[in-house]
């Protein structure tokens, strides 16, 4: 298989002669090769999937949620299976979902539950893997000027097996994100995998320990403003009237709103604020029709439904 | 205006006395490795150290805090050295979800401090933080594990 350096097209000229205008007014020569992506620290992206910094960390995108299942981990390990990088010099970072929609969900499905995030993304981020191994082998290749077939890659070292020459994959992770991608790979058999599929330390443990692991809830936007909620406490009942004047004036309160046919929340400066307000707030409930169920009555509803006919259990089955 | 001492730092902050501490640590000093869980602190996801004894931030007031020596998960560890039972935690692999293991473990090192060799009667009758993850075989493992070392 060969890479090719990418044409250079008229979208991605006008992007690269747009950044150097300057140079261009002045005549100085325009730097060809096409933009690279780049991660927030500047370090380039091979691919979708894959960031190499210049020390060889590699960084694995996660388009999962992590939520103690170890989805976070087991795809990582399916990527750096197929990159064939050094596992200990793996992290892992999730694209926003704003990301995904701007790069057209190049990293797939977004949503996370019923155990179908290896499931159903296992062929896809291995192949993410393979592309980005093959485009830093074919960068390397093409540094030495030697075929890529002659070049092999373990541990996030790339070897040129006739003349012993190596390189890592920091070193040419600028120049492989400037590749083409390959159209097709060859994933691994899973009987020769190192990584994938074996009981790795997971690598969400020690943010974990730490309290750096952020949760949505430990999240702060600039001017956030925090809100408590109440719901009718019987199922099916309704808000009939709440007095917000009681409460519109206590510190930090923003305002009381209806929400739905059945809640009411303050919004305030902080949670506390809004919590206290809401207890303070008097609300008068339409409960409803179950507002005269309790434990007695669905006792006898359940014991009503002992003494029914067994025909209706023979025609359920 | 109170003041607190947190992770061996001072901090001013202005809050209604009868603020929870676990809101002011949040909120006003920015640490956000503390949970709120359940907040009448029956879960245990706010434990913090106040004066070296395990306490449930989440009910009791920031001014009953006031010039106390408070520590929290973010200052728990030595510099970079974890304390012995992040360490334990971290060979057992603890946490799922995470998100009540800070609790969890501040609640661990007050329990090994006052009993360094703990039964496994004193981890039931002391470590009463809920993990809705069901982690409780590996946090009882690992506390055994942080008392060795």
């Amino acid at each position: 298989m060969t890479l090719s350096l990418k044409k250079m097209d008229r979208r991605s000229f006008l992007i690269s002669t747009a950044a150097v205008g300057g140079g261009l007014a002045l005549g100085l020569r325009l730097p060809l090769g096409p933009e690279v992506v780049r991660a927030a620290d500047g370090s380039p992206e091979v691919n979708a999937w894959v960031v190499i910094r210049p020390d060889d960390t590699v960084v694995v995108r996660i388009a999962r949620s992590e939520m103690g299942q170890g989805t976070l981990t087991g795809l990582a390990q399916l990527v750096a299976e197929e990159l064939e990088c050094d596992w200990s010099k793996v992290t892992t970072e999730y694209p926003t979902p704003g990301q995904s929609v701007a790069r057209k969900r190049v990293w797939g499905d977004f949503s996370t539950g019923g155990s179908r995030g290896i499931r159903e993304s296992h062929e896809y981020v291995r192949k993410g893997g393979a592309a980005a191994r093959e485009m830093l082998i074919q960068a390397a290749a093409n540094q030495w000027k030697v075929p890529a077939s002659e070049c092999s890659a373990a541990n996030s070292v790339i070897t040129h097996g006739p003349s012993g020459r190596n390189t890592t994959y920091g070193k040419v992770a600028e120049a492989a994100a400037r590749l083409e991608p390959p159209k097709d790979v060859k994933l691994k058999d899973p009987r020769d995998w190192k990584i994938a599929g074996k009981p790795l330390k997971r690598l969400d443990t020690l943010d974990k320990l730490t309290g750096k692991q952020v949760y949505g809830f430990d999240l702060k936007l600039p001017g956030m403003l925090n809100a408590a909620i109440r719901e009718c406490p019987v199922f099916g009942g309704k808000v009939k009237s709440f007095d917000a004047a009681r409460v519109s004036g206590m510190k930090g309160v923003r305002k009381v709103v209806q929400v739905g046919d059945s809640a009411v929340a303050v919004v305030a400066d902080t949670w506390w604020h809004a919590k206290k307000a809401l207890d303070a707030l008097p609300i008068v409930w339409d409960e409803g029709e179950n507002a005269k169920v309790s434990s007695a009555t669905i006792a006898e509803m359940l014991k009503a439904g002992l003494d029914e006919s067994y025909d209706r259990f023979w025609c359920m089955s | 205006m109170i003041k607190l001492n947190v992770n061996g730092k001072s901090h001013q902050v202005d809050v209604e006395p009868d603020t929870p501490l676990l809101r002011v640590l949040r909120e006003q000093v920015g640490l956000t490795g503390t949970k709120y869980g359940c907040g009448v602190a029956i879960c245990g996801a706010c434990t913090v150290h106040v004066d070296g004894a395990a306490v449930r931030a989440c009910t009791i007031p920031v001014s009953a805090a006031a010039g106390k020596r408070i520590t929290t998960i973010e200052g728990l560890a030595s510099g970079n050295v974890l304390h012995k039972v992040q360490k334990a935690w971290l060979d057992h692999e603890v946490p799922q979800c995470g998100y009540c293991q800070p609790g969890m473990i501040m609640a661990v090192a007050a329990l090994l401090r006052e009993k360094p060799n703990p039964t496994d009667a004193d981890i039931d009758a002391s470590i009463t933080n809920i993990c809705r993850c069901g982690t409780y075989q590996q946090v009882r493992a690992a506390i055994h594990a942080a008392a060795k070392a």
